[in-house]
């Protein structure tokens, strides 16, 4: 089973809004966990000192109880535990062996004392490691309340030492007999492992720290750069949004504009065509009229003879031959004509000399009538598939270009040359005439649309323009202009295809 | 470099001035003591060495020109502060006691030397006769 994401985050995957998602994720997970970081630690700390100092104070207890109990019992006949100590230095060695016995490296000095005076300030020794049993001892002036406290609440003390070198804590248990302190167990710890402990966690909340605010600063400056990130996305979304709504104009705008430019090719290419038909119907009218000139005068020669009543059979038959020609001419001169108006879908494959002969066959007698000698030199003799139709058009354009300019210039001896010729894959028909030329700064222009150097009624100048159109667009060809030494050259350029290929 | 020297410098004061203010209880103390006990200057004999800047004492290098003697107990018939208990207990020139013990200081008068020198003991010092 594939995993899909849902669609509203289908909509993210690309656009790295996701991947910003999973950063202010990925913040506030890290937030958590320095929060959770911090709290673990400063408890863990609490904790370890807490469970060391507990574990201190009951070791504390149970040395000072153990001494009492000694005490109490050593002494247990004596008035005071300093009598008791005093009349028996044997117990005083006893104790301080007993001391000494306790020491460890939690505690500093452990040591007996007792107050002779109550109105003294100073205390006395019953016993400490040094068996130094009368000697006075002072206390701390900093904690001196503690130890008078001690006299009146009768239950241990402990307290921290600040000025005292070599003790954290000072521990201060009574050894209560008849209802007084009689003497007091002095127990200073050195904390030196709780200190250690402490300090190492100490060590350690201070990198804790400084990892934290280190993890806080990066959280923030991330949250920051993904703030502006997150402005950032939207200005780019709503560019993004802007520019895809422009494009959509831009198509929509340009598949008019093509549209409408479709449409003024079509316009043109009928305006074209029908200023095409008009030079067609002139040359029909043209040429029907020896025929119906004939038709007339063997019309007229019948009646005459009919009137005379001199009109035999084998003379009707004749005039009727003679009609039956020109009509069979007028009917071929039709025939001509719809093939070459008539435009075929298909391509077909035609010999180009032969499209080219029914485009003169069509105009010859003008030429004829004009003087012009038409020169063909045809070698391209392979089929060619194209729409004939079209490139007859074409050809029909620039032979009657030419004729006007030769009839317009008066030139003598006016001539075009047609040359059919295979190269390069492609074949070329050259029309050529000697009518000086086109000038050279109209040259690159003569293709544009309603480009005329005509001065007569029939120059829209759509038909170069069309016949590119039609090479280029519709026979996939080229045509090129150019000039040589006596007048313009132009050049179809129609590709050499195979009668089996598609295109 | 001589950033080097300055900061070697800085490092060595900083540490003689925290050695100097820890190292000296007894000192301080002891000046206390002089100015509770004494009126005016005094001219003291140090049979210890001590660094001591107190005012009102006057350093001098005979028993003779002493008034008060501040050490071992070394001159006769002037009264004496020692630092060690046991001389305090056995010396008769002794007022008072200065030492250490247990990381406390300890300070005890002798009610006999000071009634031998007519050296009248302030009130903040009572109690402190063993």
């Amino acid at each position: 089973m594939k995993f899909r994401l849902p669609p509203k985050l289908r909509k993210l995957k690309f656009s790295g809004e996701l991947a910003n998602l999973f950063l202010w994720g990925g913040v506030i997970f890290n937030l958590a966990i320095i929060g959770y970081f911090y709290y673990t630690l400063s408890l863990t700390a609490q904790r370890v000192q807490v469970i060391l100092f507990q574990h201190l104070h009951r070791n504390l207890e149970i040395t000072a109880q153990g001494i009492a109990s000694y005490l109490q019992d050593r002494c247990k006949d004596s008035p005071s535990i300093y009598q008791c100590f005093a009349t028996h230095p044997d117990r005083q060695k006893e104790l301080s062996l007993l001391l000494r016995f306790f020491r460890s490296t939690h505690y500093s000095h452990i040591y007996v004392l007792t107050k002779r005076d109550f109105t003294s300030r100073y205390f006395v020794y019953l016993a400490d490691k040094d068996f130094r049993m009368g000697k006075p001892f002072l206390p701390e002036e900093a904690n001196f309340k503690f130890w008078q406290q001690l006299y009146t609440s009768k239950k241990p003390l402990f307290f921290p030492q600040r000025d005292v070198h070599g003790v954290s804590f000072t521990y201060l248990y009574p050894v209560i007999r008849h209802g007084k302190v009689d003497a007091v167990i002095v127990i200073d710890c050195s904390m030196e492992v709780i200190n250690q402990v402490t300090q190492t966690i100490d060590q350690l909340w201070g990198i804790g720290k400084i990892e934290i605010f280190m993890a806080l600063f990066l959280v923030i400056i991330t949250g920051i750069v993904l703030f502006i990130n997150r402005k950032l996305l939207k200005e780019k979304r709503a560019l993004m949004e802007s520019l895809q709504e422009k494009n959509q104009l831009l198509t929509q705008r340009i598949a008019k504009e093509i549209r409408q430019k479709e449409e003024t090719e079509k316009q043109l290419l009928l305006q074209s065509r029908l200023a095409m038909m008009g030079e067609l119907l002139r040359i029909i009218a043209h040429q029907w009229r020896q025929p119906l000139n004939s038709l007339a005068g063997i019309v007229t020669n019948l009646e005459l003879r009919l009137l005379m009543g001199d009109l035999d059979k084998k003379e009707l038959q004749k005039e009727l031959t003679a009609l039956k020609r020109s009509i069979k001419q007028l009917d071929s001169i039709i025939t001509d004509f719809q093939k070459f108006y008539h435009r075929q879908q298909k391509e077909e494959a035609v010999h180009i000399p032969a499209i080219v002969d029914e485009v003169l066959s069509f105009g010859s007698f003008t030429f004829r009538e004009r003087g012009i000698k038409i020169i063909k030199k045809y070698e391209c003799s392979r089929p060619v598939k194209t729409h004939p139709r079209e490139l007859q058009q074409v050809v029909f354009n620039i032979l009657k270009n030419s004729e006007e300019v030769l009839i317009n210039r008066r030139v003598k001896n006016p001539m075009i040359e047609i040359r059919i010729y295979p190269d390069n894959g492609w074949c070329i028909i050259s029309i050529r005439d000697n009518g000086g030329g086109i000038e050279r700064d109209i040259l690159p222009k003569i293709f544009d649309p309603y480009f005329t150097t005509k001065k007569t009624k029939n120059g829209v100048g759509l038909g170069l323009y069309m016949g590119k159109m039609i090479v280029e667009k519709s026979l996939h060809g080229k045509l090129v202009v150019s000039n040589w030494e006596e007048g313009a050259e132009f050049q179809i350029l129609i590709p050499l295809k195979e009668e089996n290929d598609n295109e | 470099m001589g950033k080097l020297i300055s900061v070697s410098l800085s490092f060595m004061i900083i540490t003689m001035t925290l050695l100097k203010g820890n190292s000296i209880p007894l000192e301080r103390v002891l000046g206390d003591v002089l100015a509770s006990l004494f009126n005016g200057k005094i001219k003291v004999y140090l049979s210890e060495r001590l660094q001591l800047k107190n005012n009102q004492m006057e350093v001098v290098h005979s028993c003779k020109d002493a008034q008060l003697e501040v050490g071992k107990g070394e001159c006769k018939g002037v009264p004496l502060i020692t630092f060690d208990y046991s001389t305090f207990q056995t010396n008769p020139n002794s007022i008072a006691v200065i030492y250490l013990d247990k990381g406390r200081v300890q300070l005890f008068f002798s009610r006999k030397g000071l009634n031998k020198y007519q050296i009248l003991l302030p009130e903040k010092y009572q109690g402190l006769i063993p």
